[in-house]
């Protein structure tokens, strides 16, 4: 836990509480700041992994005749594990577990999450599901290239994509049950953080602080939470019945079975997770946008009901993925229809972003050029999603590179962009310090125009057909249709060596900025949530001392007319202003009473 | 801005202390909002000027040193564009639906990128500025937008779901069509063609027996059929309504490598495949135990003056759903031919043998008689 050694020792020094030792405070901690960065860091170095994973199967892409050794098996383990990797132990995590615990407590005016046991358990399941996912590196004794491929080729690791459709993850070797067993693992965890969250939300807000003022990154996690609480046993029931088929000798999806019933299933959980991967960003960029356009966000409500049509919606569409499985053509358009819906607020939620900036006073700081970016990007990633709705347009890019530059457009180019925005607008909460502006600015240019070299052209190449999970376009035995789509391959393969380097400016200004940043002093964004108008940086064990904030407006007031500042935290008391108790409006039932310091 | 004016920046800032936190070292705000719009549009361009070249030109410049194996075959037309050719009706209606999409949402890309390009310069930060306006939205805007593109999107549903019912739906009568059976294997095609007597026979996916080049295969043909099973080619003739159905097939694998009998094996279940053909923009799985069906129509576009000639010709099938080991390999040949020169590829002529009016229905795995060997697990 080298990572989180790296927080400066003085938190927990602003209350009267003993010094804990340094495994309470670090690392088993129960503090859900503590937690959050438990999940941020572990969630970076999985991201290091399986950007490896991703250069790695680009290259051989790219230059097929050189790296033979990628073709195959091998380069189905390659994306497979890629994509695990990055949607279960990357995005999700990093998006609920880290930002969703770093942030709501402090953004709703608690102490801490309202289990904060179960808060870590959530957290330490997760390495452990990391582990099995990549049991079979211990289990074969990998330590060279040769002991690894025969690893991969005594069926090591799951390479059946990260969808794992059986009847192929049926017959498979036994990496695959490695892999549901990961999966049922880390779906526990996220079942675990999602029930926090939602009993935080609806429970522990500090006084006034009514649903209409929680900010929006606020609300996207609880509306993600509900989607977790949903979707997630579905899955988990399918990873299951897979493992039946597997080891117990049931049919659930061969033979007497029904393969298609895992698609349904499993779609029925993974198209809601779709979201999971971005409702949170879409909060993260809202409260960034607001806060260095210096606005209050355009249309908070109909952000907030989007989130929740998006989420409602989210759970009727999932059959999209399906449209090419031979479904019936009515179920098809039934289908389309709700895709074509759910495209809907998410068209309104960019309006509502312009309508933000619009008129602002827009300052580009690191966080907020990552925002825009998730905005701009977010826009294509929507609009090549309308592609894919149409079905008959679908029969012809399902399943190719088109698909693979939509989906990471929306979890790129979204996602990421605000996990990377997120990273440098709550840094001073997390090692009271500001995160370097150079470096900061250094590493999005680059991102960036990597990025966009990157998957940019995959939607050209997926146009013409390219199908996606192939190992080489060129060479012995392979599709002559696309060869001449070779010279693309090498511009993205380069472009994702780049945009891979670029991580490096990253990691480098954490570590810099952690340990020799500029200190972060007050208010460092001028904004008006509670983390930064009521807390020190970084904030205490148990975050706001001696008494809980009370909270009197909504967190986007920017420029508001009644204050000469161009900010008006949701805490400042004006003349008029009544104490919520006055009003007869609290905020969560248990809020507000002193509730004791939380255990460390 | 002006190269000095940025200069004097930080310095004002200092005195009089405000804006600290949004001090911009490297970049001012135009030059970062020009780039924002150059990176997509550089991409755009540069996909526009690649497919301005011709095949021919596409062929013989391959940089990456595979010009000796390039082989288009036909798929792609002369002064090809992104898309391969399209060589049925129902390709066409895809392809216009794709271009129509195309435009549709290249339009709001760059309404809505240039409305984000234009707002960030508009309204950026400069030196002296405190202020910006205050408002929490707007009632009408928000119905103005969310109504303007629910129609949008209703209007392509609607038009897009004609295309979708004309190829899903109105599937000709079996009885006026040529069938073929479609195999797919871990990793290999076979095209099953009922052959002179007109009969499909049976077909039991579990049972080993030989495609027409001898190789080992796991369809249920007896050795006294006249089926034509042709591996790893797809031959059809053109102007002709083909109904294809879908079968996975399970693989028969030697048992025992190293042993002694190289006759024994081990079949496995049959796996996902899907059907891709490129130049029909046709795309359906092979589930295992569900066979599907997927018919089309090879035509000419008349509209543009295009004739029989301009269709018939070799293309390729690949396999477009994860399968294995191999999935990559699992390509077929695609040929289109007229309809007097069918027998010559096929070996029976359709035209004068009895067609089939049905596919027999598949024998399920359940319906599999006891085992007779040991390595037949």
């Amino acid at each position: 836990m080298t990572t989180t050694a790296s927080t400066p020792a003085d938190t927990g020094e602003h209350h009267e509480h003993h010094k804990p030792s340094f495994w309470a405070q670090y690392v088993f901690s129960m503090d859900h700041k503590v937690i959050g960065m438990q999940f941020l860091f572990t969630s970076l170095i999985m991201m290091a992994v399986g950007g490896g994973l991703a250069v790695a199967l680009r290259l051989r892409l790219a230059f097929p005749d050189m790296l033979p050794s990628l073709g195959g098996e091998t380069y189905n383990v390659l994306f497979t594990m890629h994509a695990s990797i990055m949607i279960f132990f990357v995005i999700i995590p990093i998006l609920v577990g880290a930002f969703g615990n770093f942030v709501i407590p402090l953004h709703i005016g608690a102490r801490d999450m309202a289990f904060p046991f179960m808060n870590g358990l959530s957290y330490w399941v997760m390495p452990a599901a990391g582990i099995i996912m990549l049991l079979g590196l211990t289990l074969e004794g990998v330590h060279n290239m040769d002991s690894l491929n025969s690893a991969i080729a005594a069926g090591a690791f799951a390479s059946g994509g990260w969808t794992s459709y059986p009847t192929l993850s049926s017959i498979a070797k036994y990496g695959q049950s490695l892999w549901c067993i990961s999966l049922i693992i880390v779906g526990a965890s996220s079942i675990m953080g999602a029930v926090n969250y939602v009993t935080t939300i609806v429970k522990m807000r500090a006084p006034g602080m009514t649903f209409g003022r929680m900010s929006l990154t606020v609300w996207s996690i609880f509306i993600t939470a509900i989607l977790v609480l949903f979707g997630t046993p579905v899955l988990t029931s399918a990873l299951i019945m897979l493992l039946l088929d597997r080891h117990a000798g049931t049919a659930f999806f061969s033979s007497d079975g029904q393969p298609l019933l895992y698609q349904h299933l499993f779609w029925f959980y993974s198209h809601p997770a779709v979201y999971i991967m971005i409702l949170p960003g879409m909060g993260m960029a809202s409260d960034i946008i607001s806060t260095f356009a210096r606005k209050p966000i355009f249309g908070y409500k109909a952000m907030a009901y989007a989130m929740a049509a998006i989420a409602g919606l989210g759970f009727i569409v999932w059959g999209h993925h399906m449209f090419q499985s031979g479904m019936n053509p009515t179920l098809g358009t039934y289908f389309m229809i709700a895709t074509m819906f759910i495209a809907l607020p998410s068209a309104v939620k960019s309006f509502n972003w312009l309508g933000t900036l619009w008129g602002g006073n827009i300052h580009f700081t690191t966080p907020m050029l990552h925002a825009l970016a998730f905005v701009a990007m977010f826009v294509i990633g929507g609009l090549s999603g309308i592609f894919m709705a149409a079905t008959p347009v679908d029969i012809h890019i399902h399943d190719t590179y088109f698909i693979v530059a939509h989906i990471h457009y929306v979890v790129f180019g979204g996602t990421l962009f605000a996990v990377f925005g997120g990273i440098a607008y709550w840094f001073p909460k997390m090692f009271g310090r500001k995160m370097n502006e150079s470096m900061g600015k250094a590493h999005f240019i680059l991102t960036f125009i990597a990025f966009n070299c990157t998957f940019f052209p995959m939607h050209i190449v997926g146009a013409s057909g390219l199908p996606r999970r192939y190992a080489a376009y060129v060479g012995d035995g392979a599709t002559t249709t696309w060869a001449h789509m070779q010279d693309w391959q090498v511009f993205m393969s380069i472009s994702a060596v780049v945009l891979m380097l670029a991580q490096a400016i990253l990691i480098i200004n954490i570590i810099y900025s952690a340990k020799k940043g500029e200190k972060a002093e007050g208010n460092v964004w001028k904004a008006n949530t509670l983390e930064f108008t009521d807390t020190p940086n970084p904030p205490p064990h148990g975050n706001f001392w001696p008494e809980l904030p009370v909270v009197y407006r909504g967190p986007y007031e920017y420029n508001s007319p009644l204050v000469e500042e161009d900010y008006l935290p949701q805490t400042r008391k004006l003349e008029g202003d009544k104490h919520p108790e006055e009003e007869g409006a609290t905020g969560g039932e248990t809020a507000g009473d002193g509730s004791p310091a939380p255990a460390h | 801005m002006s190269s000095m004016k940025r200069e004097q920046e930080p310095a004002s800032r200092r005195r009089n202390g405000r804006g600290r936190a949004f001090s911009s070292p490297i970049l001012g705000a135009p030059i970062l909002s020009v780039l924002w719009a150059l990176v997509p549009v550089a991409a755009l361009l540069m996909s526009a000027v690649a497919y301005a070249q011709d095949d021919a030109a596409a062929k013989t410049e391959s940089a990456a040193g595979h010009a000796e194996k390039l082989d288009l075959g036909d798929t792609y037309a002369e002064g090809s564009t992104i898309m391969p050719k399209a060589i049925s009706h129902h390709a066409r209606d895809i392809d216009r639906l794709f271009w129509g999409i195309f435009w549709l949402t290249g339009i709001t890309f760059v309404i809505v990128e240039g409305l984000l390009v234009y707002i960030l310069i508009k309204y950026r930060h400069r030196e002296g500025k405190t202020k910006a306006d205050h408002f929490h939205g707007s009632h009408k805007l928000e119905v103005f937008w969310t109504v303007g593109t629910a129609l949008i999107l209703i209007t392509i549903a609607i038009v897009q779901n004609d295309t979708w019912s004309q190829m899903k739906k109105d599937v000709p009568d079996t009885k006026d069509a040529l069938l073929i059976r479609c195999y797919g294997e871990q990793f290999y095609w076979y095209f099953n063609y009922p052959g002179a007597d007109g009969k499909f026979e049976d077909a039991k996916p579990w049972q080993q027996n030989q495609a027409n080049d001898g190789t080992k295969i796991g369809l249920g043909f007896r050795e006294a059929s006249n089926d034509v099973t042709l591996p790893g080619k797809l031959v059809v003739p053109a102007g002709v309504d083909v109904i294809i159905e879908l079968n996975s097939m399970g693989k028969y694998v030697e048992a025992d490598p190293d042993g002694d009998d190289p006759n024994a094996f081990q079949w496995t279940h049959p796996v996902l495949h899907s059907l891709f053909i490129p130049v029909l923009r046709l795309k359906q799985d092979l589930v295992p135990y569900n066979p599907g069906l997927y018919w089309f129509k090879v035509e000419p576009n008349a509209d543009n003056g295009e004739t029989w000639a301009d269709v018939i010709g070799d293309y390729e099938i690949a396999c477009a759903e994860l399968c294995g080991e191999g999935h990559s390999l699992m390509r077929a040949d695609f040929k289109v031919v007229a309809p007097e020169d069918f027998a010559k590829e096929v070996g029976y002529d359709y035209r004068t043998s009895p067609r089939p009016t049905e596919f027999p229905p598949m024998i399920h795995i359940r319906d599999r008689p006891p085992v007779e060997s040991e390595d037949d697990e």
